[in-house]
């Protein structure tokens, strides 16, 4: 179990370091001046222009003279001690602004995680346990049909409908101006009902159809006809049986979602104007503020990997399955 | 044995090709060149079957042009995608071993990193274009198809008219393209079908974030005008509603025909 864990933790700190590798090649094997990407474009342009000595400073400043190797010594060193510079759309170091946005994306990705998840679980359990009922032939294409619809063009529909036209929620942004105390949460969470319930909609949607298949496809075993053949009641067959084997797959799912609680949610972010994770990477890459732009990514890559981790020992544990064949394979 | 088509896969079908006829014949459908400017912000009207955007242009001839760019966008991503999935697929399955294993590394590192983040920042760091698009969509989409068309090959090389073959001595390029690329036509269809509804979708969210290609309009980029130019605040549902509708029907299309397309041979 032990050496199970081991293995896959040295994986994961091998993919990191690959990711992080990737990024620091992507700058320097891009065509063009690699200083543009550390100043920004217009700046560059600039300085060539009216003050190349100055220029040269800047590119000296950054290392970017010395050989590959000490830069990505340094780059590295960078990376670990979590010095990412300085934004340079507003001048602030990256890790600052970085705070305020994880701060407003956690508020709405973690409520979407806990809720959609048990959501999906139950609906789905429901859907999978009569295939072919009511409940099933109304809900799957229902959310099958979610499912398709790029999440821009279903956030755009409901903020249509919701706040321009029955005018129930605010249009944009996160919070009122000028409130304090309870009245300011009252109206942060006027603000966030929308893109919550949109955020909700399709973890669900996703969260569902895993539990369904998963549900339908544990009832055709064997083990399950034999319980049910020996008299056990349908309720213990469900819990004691069913449930307890479609557990390690959607836990799994749920482990590999954390992946995607700061990042995931980009697109509802900027159609509503929340500032959030999604919207500092949107905002870097179109003001081509390279420094943030790869520490989003970076971020979101070492979330992906912890999550996906967390997913691999969170199955190990619950399923004696698993443990059993990495001790067959070690 | 007679062959019973899903009604679903027909609709899919009848979708993608009703597309496929417009982004085809988009010279003769639209009335307008859709970069010619007019006046700005024409209601519906005979002339203007979809009305005019901010700079004056037809949104109904933007709209047909529009069909061209998303379905290029999209089937050339899925052409890219399927053919670093099956190459990457056939190696891994035909040799095994090192290769094997190597291969899967590259798969569970690149699924690991983070798409659309990855997506944004390659397109951040490339010259904006078409084909940039295309390779950002790509470069992390094709991990789905490689890991199952993977395990697909590794079945088909058991059977034993590969063995007979391996022992034959026929060369491996041979075996590979001849004998097991054709096993693998009816997944690899699916796939593209998902492929593309996928990498429309990417496109579509790119697009409208408007990280998307210049000078060339897709549906995702009209959205995106709409959005950013306030029709909706202006009431111009002339202007935002066509490409949602046409963003998700297209997607769905290939969605129907990649999840149902093959049911009628099973």
């Amino acid at each position: 179990m032990f050496k199970h864990i081991l293995k896959k933790t040295l994986i994961a700190i091998a993919t990191i370091w690959l990711i992080i590798t990737i990024s620091f090649t992507l700058v320097h094997t891009m065509p063009g001046d690699p200083i543009i990407f550390l100043i920004g474009e217009e700046e560059y342009y600039y300085l060539l222009d009216n003050n190349p000595a100055y220029l040269e400073q800047v590119t000296e400043k950054f290392g970017l003279n010395d050989d590959l190797p000490t830069q990505y010594a340094r780059y590295m060193k960078s990376v670990l001690t979590l010095d990412f510079g300085l934004s340079y759309t507003n001048q602030k170091p990256v890790i600052e602004n970085f705070r305020s946005a994880a701060y407003w994306t956690l508020l709405l990705s973690v409520p979407t995680l806990i809720i959609s998840c048990i959501l999906g679980a139950v609906l789905g359990i429901h859907a999978g346990i009569r295939p072919g009922g009511l409940f099933d032939r109304i809900a799957t294409p229902f959310f099958l049909f979610l499912n398709t619809i790029p999440s821009n063009c279903l956030s755009l529909l409901l903020l249509i409908a919701f706040a321009y036209k029955l005018k129930w929620v605010p249009i944009n942004g996160m919070v009122s101006p000028g409130l304090s105390g309870a009245a300011r949460t009252a109206s942060i969470v006027q603000h966030m009902i929308l893109p919550l319930c949109i955020l909700i909609l399709f973890r669900t949607s996703g969260d569902f159809m895993l539990m369904k298949s998963t549900v339908s496809q544990i009832r055709q075993e064997e083990y399950i006809l034999t319980a049910r053949a020996k008299g056990i009641g349908q309720n213990k067959v469900l819990f004691r049986h069913v449930l307890k084997n479609a557990l390690v797959p959607y836990s799994t799912s749920l482990c590999m979602q954390l992946g995607g609680l700061l990042s995931g949610a980009m697109v509802v972010e900027v159609v509503f104007g929340w500032k959030g994770m999604g919207q500092m990477m949107y905002n870097a890459v179109s003001c081509r503020d390279f420094a943030t732009a790869q520490f989003c990514f970076l971020l979101s890559a070492l979330c992906v990997v912890l999550s996906n981790l967390l997913g691999d020992i969170v199955a190990a544990a619950i399923d004696p399955r698993i443990r059993e064949e990495a001790a067959e394979r070690a | 044995m007679r062959k019973k088509h899903n009604p679903a896969a027909i609709a899919g079908w009848c979708i993608i090709l009703a597309f496929c006829l417009i982004a085809i014949f988009a010279d003769f459908i639209a009335p307008y060149d859709p970069s010619e400017l007019g006046t700005a912000y024409l209601k519906p009207s005979a002339e203007h079957l979809l009305g005019t955007n901010d700079l004056g242009q037809d949104i109904f001839s933007e709209m047909v042009y529009g069909t061209r760019v998303s379905l290029l966008l999209g089937v050339f991503s899925a052409l890219l995608v399927s053919l670093i999935g099956t190459a990457l697929a056939l190696i891994a399955g035909y040799f095994g071993g090192t290769a094997d294993k190597t291969i899967c590394a590259v798969i569970d590192v690149a699924m690991a990193v983070p798409s659309l983040p990855l997506t944004m920042l390659l397109i951040a760091y490339l010259k904006s274009g078409m084909f940039s698009l295309i390779l950002a969509i790509s470069i992390t989409a094709w991990t789905g198809t490689a890991r199952i068309l993977r395990t697909r090959v590794k079945q088909i090389c058991e059977l034993p008219y590969i063995k007979i073959e391996k022992a034959m001595g026929v060369s491996a390029p041979v075996i590979m393209v001849r004998h097991i690329l054709p096993n693998l036509k009816d997944i690899l269809l699916t796939r593209m079908a998902l492929s593309v509804s996928g990498a429309m979708t990417t496109e579509s969210g790119l697009s409208f974030l408007g990280l998307g290609t210049y000078g060339q309009k897709s549906w995702g980029n009209i959205l995106h005008f709409a959005f950013f130019r306030n029709s909706i605040l202006r009431k111009q549902i002339w202007w935002y509603l066509p490409p949602i509708i046409c963003i998700s029907v297209a997607v769905m299309g290939f969605m129907l025909v990649g999840y149902y397309g093959r049911q009628r041979r099973e």
